[in-house]
């Protein structure tokens, strides 16, 4: 394990983004995303780190999004990573939200779930309540956050529950609402770790830095190399000559 | 701004260096030697401590033995002179081996949260070996060898926020110390500066015994510290555009807050001297850019003229702002000069700004936009990228990337040198002008967020146009892909903000500057005025030895 500074973070995942070239996603976004995940010890680097290969692959396309009625929208990633795709889905559904008190966002066909959420803690800070819900294949098998408006940090649910459709196994159904939200009852998940949980994570993060595997370092530090070009004499005097010193 | 308006600003009092010396002068910091573990030759490991009123930090300076050959002020260096930390806090032992492990290798080590700034410096070869042999003879120095180079180290990299391991600039918000933007960095060089005095000192010492003597001390105060920056400065200011909005948009305040005073003959008397003063400086600044010298010599002569004509506009009662239109009959060198000088003379309205220097980096986008809303803001903020035509190849001459050495960033021709593949996304001007065709195909009434959802690849560029259109400043002028863009330009911004005095361009793409050169030295922080720096007429130790009495009596705000 070692220790990085979130800035460090930050600018590593940006640059491994930029070195997939991808036209769909925003590099300092997405870099985001993962470091706000991370600070919270909701382990954003390695979920970072598999979808890495799959952003490899991805098909560079916009999202389909349909009004299936109103104040419920269902957006198809085509199977693509919520990393690329999520902010201009929000973007577009925070329009249709003008003039009414909530509404479903239903994702469907998405991958890397858990890194919505530093788009989602965005939301809470403009003053909108927030609910993101959705089940894994694996442990934990249901994850439910609810961030009410102005909260810096959710609360989170997780129980070993698993989806009734298999199709839930790639969506993603996030609420926003101008009003609050009320939390779950405690019975229905088997754990719940509070915001105050997570903020004392992210404080720690900030004060001693980030505890990151180093293997995972490693790979987004390889990954983050393919935006770098080969040196040669000519490349050497593309930064200015050097000259002898005084 | 344009892009030759950045590239002739100079220090100001709300630059980054002078906050910090009136932060610490008001605060009484207090800087002392801790521990001085050097060999005769000079190498090994000194400690500074300062002490602020909450809090107290080291600076660990190591000194290494290096080859000639070895001494490079680009990023793709390995070894230097001298490298160094600003640690918060005590070093301990553990610490001590810790930061001995890895300060020296700078990029190639780890460090922790308890190290503020990481940095390195090489030496000014000619003025270090003439101040060792001269002291060490019990002579002063040539001052002209001074005036030559005006520092004896010349940094090469100064590291903050989080780079390499070290403390993110977010958990200093809370500490009354660092919290400015670039005020740890500037502090550690500030103190690097005493090291180079007490280093050359010492091995004065070492070589002459009893015969040796110190420099004296309005040399001392001559001395600064130098600064080698390269092409890696442009990138930063172009991919933290709103930092570069608040910084200038705070300078903008700060001389719409004093234009309108009326000019007074106290008011005359006081810009007077500063204005030779900055004659007098840019007479004595050695450069080898024949173009920085002849804008030099220019400057020279039209403050001559400036100065000629202030008495009339006090007699007419007209207001500075008055007074700064008509400067805009002169070079853009010779109106930076004058607002410097102008910002002098109000204290208590300027000073204030110095501490919203701190930018929201955010670049968002708000719902209610529609395609007509960001044509608008385009089409009035971003006219300069619009009417670039980008089908002439000098247009989109340069690519920039990033090069496996140490990832210092360069510039290849296009179409000519490999590596375009791995663009580095700067071409903001090219991306707004595809953004704006693009816009055109769509029904003006629809949403931007519809946009975006059939075209995401122009999300970035739109949310930088959104809110850099509506800042106050604006973003940055400039098609850095254009054959005749200079980067230049960029460099001498930001390190006039920092406070850089002394610009001596080496190409199109790399700059030397000194930085704290006429600052007050550790053990006399005030709150003094010391723009635009000047080489001491004679060495007797007193403060008013300068050449031109530049001592500041601010304007009566009334």
């Amino acid at each position: 394990m070692m220790q990085v500074s979130h800035n460090e973070l930050v600018v590593l995942i940006g640059k491994a983004f930029t070195g997939l070239r991808r036209s769909c996603g925003e590099a300092d976004m997405i870099a985001n995303m993962v470091t706000d995940l991370e600070m919270v010890g909701l382990n954003g680097v390695e979920h970072f780190v598999k979808a890495l290969a799959f952003l490899q692959q991805e098909r560079d396309c916009p999202v389909d999004v349909e009004a299936t009625s109103p104040g419920l929208l269902t957006a198809n990633l085509h199977g693509c990573s919520i990393l690329c795709h999520l902010p201009t889905v929000l973007d577009f559904t925070l329009e249709k939200l003008i003039g009414r008190s909530s509404i479903t966002l239903n994702i469907q066909h998405c991958h890397n779930r858990w890194l919505a959420f530093g788009e989602l803690v965005k939301l809470a800070a403009k003053g909108l309540s927030v609910k993101a819900t959705w089940h894994n294949g694996h442990e934990p098998k249901h994850i439910m956050y609810v961030l009410n408006k102005g909260c810096i940090n959710p609360e989170l649910f997780v129980s070993a529950q698993s989806a009734t459709q298999p199709a839930c196994l790639h969506s993603l159904k996030i609420e926003i609402s101008t009003q609050p939200i009320p939390l779950p009852e405690a019975s229905e998940f088997e754990h719940h770790i509070s915001s105050q949980t997570l903020a004392n994570t992210q404080a720690q993060a900030w004060q001693h830095g980030i505890t990151v595997d180093e293997t995972h370092w490693q790979q987004i530090k390889q990954a983050a190399g393919a935006i770098l070009v080969e040196s040669s004499d000519t490349s050497r005097r593309g930064a200015g000559e050097s000259e002898p010193s005084l | 701004m344009s892009p030759d308006r950045l590239g002739a600003m100079h220090q100001t009092r709300i630059s980054f260096v002078r906050s910090l010396i009136r932060r610490m002068a008001n605060q009484n910091w207090q800087t002392s030697q801790y521990r001085w573990d050097l060999s005769e030759h000079g190498f090994g490991t000194a400690i500074y401590r300062l002490t602020t009123p909450e809090h107290h930090y080291h600076l660990v300076v190591f000194s290494d033995e290096i080859a000639d050959d070895e001494r490079n002020d680009r990023v793709i260096a390995e070894k230097w002179d001298i490298t160094f930390a600003l640690v918060h806090g005590d070093v301990d032992d553990a610490l001590l081996a810790q930061l001995q492990s890895n300060v020296p290798l700078q990029e190639a080590g780890r460090n922790t949260s308890k190290v503020l700034v990481l940095a390195r410096a090489n030496k000014s070869v000619r003025v270090f070996d003439h101040l060792v042999e001269a002291l060490s003879q019990g002579q002063q120095p040539d001052s002209q060898v001074l005036a030559s180079v005006g520092y004896i180290l010349r940094t090469t990299a100064v590291y903050g926020n989080g780079k390499f391991g070290i403390a993110d600039f977010e958990i200093l918000q809370d500490n009354h110390d660092f919290n400015l933007s670039f005020s740890a960095q500037m502090c550690a060089v500030y103190m690097l500066r005493q090291f180079s005095l007490d280093w050359i000192h010492f091995l004065a010492q070492q070589q002459g015994g009893e015969q040796a003597i110190q420099l004296a001390r309005p040399l001392q105060r001559y001395l600064g510290v130098g600064n080698a920056t390269g092409l890696g400065m442009a990138p930063y200011l172009i991919n933290h555009p709103r930092i570069v909005d608040q910084w200038l948009s705070e300078r903008e305040k700060a001389i719409a807050a004093i234009s309108n005073k009326t000019i007074t003959p106290s008011g005359c008397d006081t810009i007077t001297p500063l204005l030779q003063r900055a004659c007098l400086h840019l007479q004595q600044v050695v450069t080898i850019d024949a173009h920085q010298r002849a804008l030099n010599h220019r400057a020279v002569s039209e403050i001559e003229t400036v100065i000629s004509t202030l008495h009339d506009a006090a007699k007419q009662h007209q207001s500075w702002l008055q007074w700064l239109e008509q400067n805009q009959s002169y070079s853009y060198e010779t109106q930076e000069i004058a607002l410097s000088c102008l910002l002098e003379l109000y204290p208590d309205d300027v000073d204030s700004f110095e501490n919203t220097m701190n930018a929201d980096e955010n670049l968002t986008l708000s719902p209610g936009i529609t395609v007509c809303d960001l044509q608008d803001v385009l089409a009035t903020r971003y006219r300069w990228a619009l009417d670039i035509d980008f089908s002439q190849p000098e247009n989109t001459y340069w690519f920039w990337y990033r090069s496996e050495d140490k990832e210092e960033p360069r510039m290849g021709v296009r179409g000519q040198e490999p590596g375009e593949d791995r663009e580095l996304g700067l071409d903001i001007a090219y991306q707004v002008y595809q953004l704006n065709l693009a816009l055109a195909k769509e029904p003006s009434h629809s949403t931007l967020a519809e946009f975006l959802l059939k075209q995401p690849q122009f999300r970035s560029v739109a949310r930088r146009a959104w809110t850099l259109g509506h800042c106050p400043m604006g973003d940055i002028q400039m098609n850095v892909l254009s054959q005749s863009a200079l980067p230049m330009h960029l460099l001498r911004c930001k390190l006039a903000m920092f406070g850089a005095t002394k610009f001596d361009p080496r190409s199109d793409r790399w700059v030397r500057v000194t930085f704290f050169q006429g600052a007050p030295l550790t053990d006399e922080i005030h709150d003094g005025e010391w723009l635009f720096p000047l080489l001491p007429a004679d060495h007797t130790d007193t403060h008013a030895n300068n050449c031109v009495d530049t001592t500041s009596q601010p304007e009566d705000n009334a």
